[in-house]
């Protein structure tokens, strides 16, 4: 009676202790995972999720002023497609796409720069070239609209003492899209340059020296040797700048919309500041949700485009 | 302070629904012994005097707690409009002329036609074209508070230099294009009248002075040629380079040109006095006439309203607040508070009084000439659309027709009054 109960009792236990240790440690690892990401799945639900399949949701309503939608199929993207505005601030985004993407090879030189050997205070040149990133795009955008300004800005003084005669650049349905572009790729040039420093440093000297041995000037290597073991670095900037120039608000919106009439508003309009017009100023959110639809789909076509085409110029070790 | 008040909310909650089935509000309102609502309003520098308005109304009915919700000009209405939708927004807040009918007509305010003849108050005491702006439908559902029209603000510094006499009636819009090539000095930067693109300022007094229209029913003014002349007087002066263009005044406004002595004229608001009136230079050298005529007299008034909240807990109060706030009393509060023209006859004294320097009278004296501020539906769709295409014509190239940008926005503006509900 001893032996038969204790021969299966020791059994048991180590058998099912094999089975179940495993699934209960690989269960609670799983769990512990799952907490830690928790915080930032909840809020990327609730900020970032859920706003975007509601959004969605919404394009295809009409949407009453206080509240009660109803369903209107695609009416709202087929008014979005009609409106002029929808196409002029396709135009100016793309353009704005392309003179931002201008940052990345002065982002490129900057750091080749200031990867020489031997200079001097590299860590104040980075900080100087940091702040307009970390600065707010509002404050910049007041302080680049007072030298912007036609009457009293810094800029045409100074181009006054060549006596050259400034317009009034952010107003200038002419000038107003490139004055814009501008600050905005001066303000994103420390984020960029800090990733270039990183990736010139990582680059392994053995293959600048060999360059060297076999005959290449300091051009040469940097076409040749630099840009190309840089070039993880650059479609990561390129992907990036492309999604942050695509939303391009603050800056429009602070320097050619916050305050009177100003000529250039439509020169200058990007989609998501017709994104605001449409949704805060004119009230139409059906429309409105249909355009940020819209512009998710184009950001999503271009990093896709860009992904597709990584494998042709994109060197990985 | 929120969760009080969100306490208080929820407290009236069942309240407001007891009062719904039992119809005796007054009753049960007094019942539960004192109403407390809010009101919402935008501008900071009115504060003080609202709240001497507040403390009055208080001194008569002391069972109502009104307290003041502040919101910037920049996101009143956005957050206004939220919080009607979600609940929660301020039991009497100010309207303007432009946001009235839309938020009349999709049943976010409460009607006060009714309370208002069984209390025989027939609001004659206010200007009738800016009582109209407040009805719809044969319904009024707002009391104007305060007004405003247009005035000529002069630089007599200029005047005396250019020695050009100073503007009075006489003055025709003739008088003020010769007297702005006296005022042009290039080296200076200087110009004789601001001719900024905006629509209270410049357009709509223009417009009208030249018995043009803005819209009317389902049709937009802008195609009419009387319109399109009124607009023309201002690109005429800046074409001939007599005034600075719209890339001028989108950098710096017409007002901060007028106030930095850069301007001789400026077509202005009552509230712009209080600026000019504050530095004492600018204070020396301003004072304020009567816009000069074009075809006609003519000018634009509009004035801010305090409408009811329709879902408001407490109708009664909220009423007896608005009431008290169209009465003589408050206008004299308001008006020496010296920040607005109150919009009651007869208490634009303190006003007066609070400038003693500038002839404020011009804004009173020009009331019989003035038209109401257009509006419509979505007011704001198509107003947003005015600077856009209107601009290409202000930037000073004589090429760019203002028929042309005035007709392309009257079609615009068309498809826009078309769609309105």
């Amino acid at each position: 009676m001893a032996a038969p109960t204790t021969t299966p009792a020791p059994v048991a236990p180590i058998e099912t202790g094999r089975r179940r240790r495993p699934i209960r440690s690989r269960m609670r690892g799983g769990m512990i995972g799952y907490l830690f990401i928790a915080p930032v799945g909840l809020g990327l639900l609730v900020l970032y999720i859920y706003p975007a399949v509601a959004t969605f949701a919404l394009s295809f309503t009409e949407w009453g002023p206080f509240g009660g939608n109803t369903f209107n199929g695609f009416t709202n993207y087929a008014a979005v497609f009609r409106n002029e505005l929808f196409w002029r601030a396709l135009g100016n985004t793309l353009l704005y796409m392309v003179i931002g993407l201008l940052v990345i090879p002065i982002a490129i030189i900057i750091a080749a720069l200031l990867n020489k050997p031997g200079l001097r205070g590299v860590g104040v040149y980075r900080t100087l070239y940091f702040i307009p990133f970390v600065t707010l795009p509002v404050a910049s955008g007041m302080v680049w609209k007072w030298l912007y300004n036609g009457d009293y800005g810094l800029i045409n003084a100074f181009l006054s003492s060549f006596g050259v005669s400034g317009t009034y650049w952010v107003a200038n349905p002419s000038t107003a899209l490139l004055a814009i572009g501008i600050v905005q790729v001066w303000s994103q040039i420390g984020y960029y340059l800090v990733i270039f420093i990183a990736g010139i440093k990582a680059i392994p000297q053995t293959y600048l020296e060999a360059a060297e041995l076999d005959g290449a000037g300091p051009i040469r290597r940097f076409f040749l040797v630099v840009i190309p073991l840089l070039s993880p670095s650059i479609f990561f900037c390129s992907v990036i700048n492309v999604i942050a120039t695509l939303q391009i608000f603050d800056l429009i919106y602070v320097m050619s919309q916050s305050s009177s009439a100003n000529p250039a508003f439509n020169s200058a309009q990007s989609i998501v500041t017709l994104f605001y017009q449409m949704a805060f100023v004119e009230n139409n959110k059906g429309n409105a949700t249909a355009l940020a639809f819209l512009l998710m789909l184009l950001i999503a076509a271009l990093t896709a485009v860009q992904f597709r085409l990584q494998k042709k110029w994109v060197f990985y070790d | 302070m929120r969760r009080r008040d969100f306490l208080r909310a929820a407290a009236a909650t069942p309240v407001a629904a007891l009062l719904g089935c039992s119809g005796s509000g007054d009753d049960a309102e007094r019942g539960h012994g004192r109403a407390s609502i809010s009101y919402g309003m935008w501008d900071q520098l009115q504060v003080p005097a609202m709240q001497e308005v507040i403390a009055a109304f208080r001194r008569e009915h002391p069972d109502i707690d009104v307290t003041i919700q502040l919101t910037p000009f920049s996101t009143y209405w956005t957050r206004l409009q939220t919080s009607i939708t979600g609940g929660g927004a301020a039991d009497v807040f100010w309207m303007n002329g432009p946001n009235s009918r839309r938020f009349a007509h999709y049943g976010t305010l409460l009607p006060i036609s009714d309370r208002l003849a069984a209390d025989g108050i027939d609001l004659s005491d206010h200007p009738e074209n800016l009582v109209d702006l407040y009805a719809y439908e044969g319904t009024q559902f707002g009391i104007p508070k305060d007004y405003d029209c247009i005035s000529l603000y002069y630089n007599t510094e200029l005047f005396d230099e250019a020695g050009v006499p100073y503007p009075d009636d006489t003055w025709t819009w003739e008088t003020v294009r010769d007297a702005c090539r006296e005022f042009r000095v290039h080296s200076r930067g200087q110009f004789g009248i601001s001719s900024a693109l905006d629509r209270q300022r410049n357009l709509y007094p223009a417009i009208f002075q030249n018995d043009g229209w803005v819209v009317d029913g389902r049709e937009s003014g802008f195609a009419d040629d009387h319109t399109i002349g009124g607009l023309q007087f201002w690109t005429e002066l800046i074409n001939a380079d007599l005034a600075p263009n719209a890339m001028a005044t989108a950098d710096t406004t017409g007002r901060s040109l007028f106030l930095g002595g850069k301007l001789a004229m400026y077509y202005g608001l009552p509230n712009d006095a209080v600026e000019a009136y504050d530095d004492e230079a600018i204070r020396e050298r301003t004072n304020i006439a009567v816009l000069p005529q074009g075809r006609s007299r003519g000018n634009v008034i509009h004035g801010l309203a305090n409408v009811i909240n329709a879902r408001t807990a407490f109708p009664d109060a909220a009423y007896e607040f608005v009431k008290f706030m169209a009465t003589r009393e408050v206008g004299e509060i308001q008006g020496a508070s010296g920040t607005i023209l109150p919009s009651f006859a007869g208490t634009e004294a303190g006003y007066l009084d609070s400038k003693p320097e500038f002839n404020l009278q011009a804004f009173i004296d020009q009331i019989p000439d003035c038209t109401a501020y257009p509006i419509s539906m979505d007011t704001n769709t198509w107003e947003n659309q005015q600077y856009t295409i209107l601009g290409d014509a202000w930037i000073g190239d004589p090429s760019r027709s203002v028929a042309d940008a005035s007709h392309s926005l009257a079609s615009v503006m068309n498809l826009v009054l078309e769609q309105e509900p």
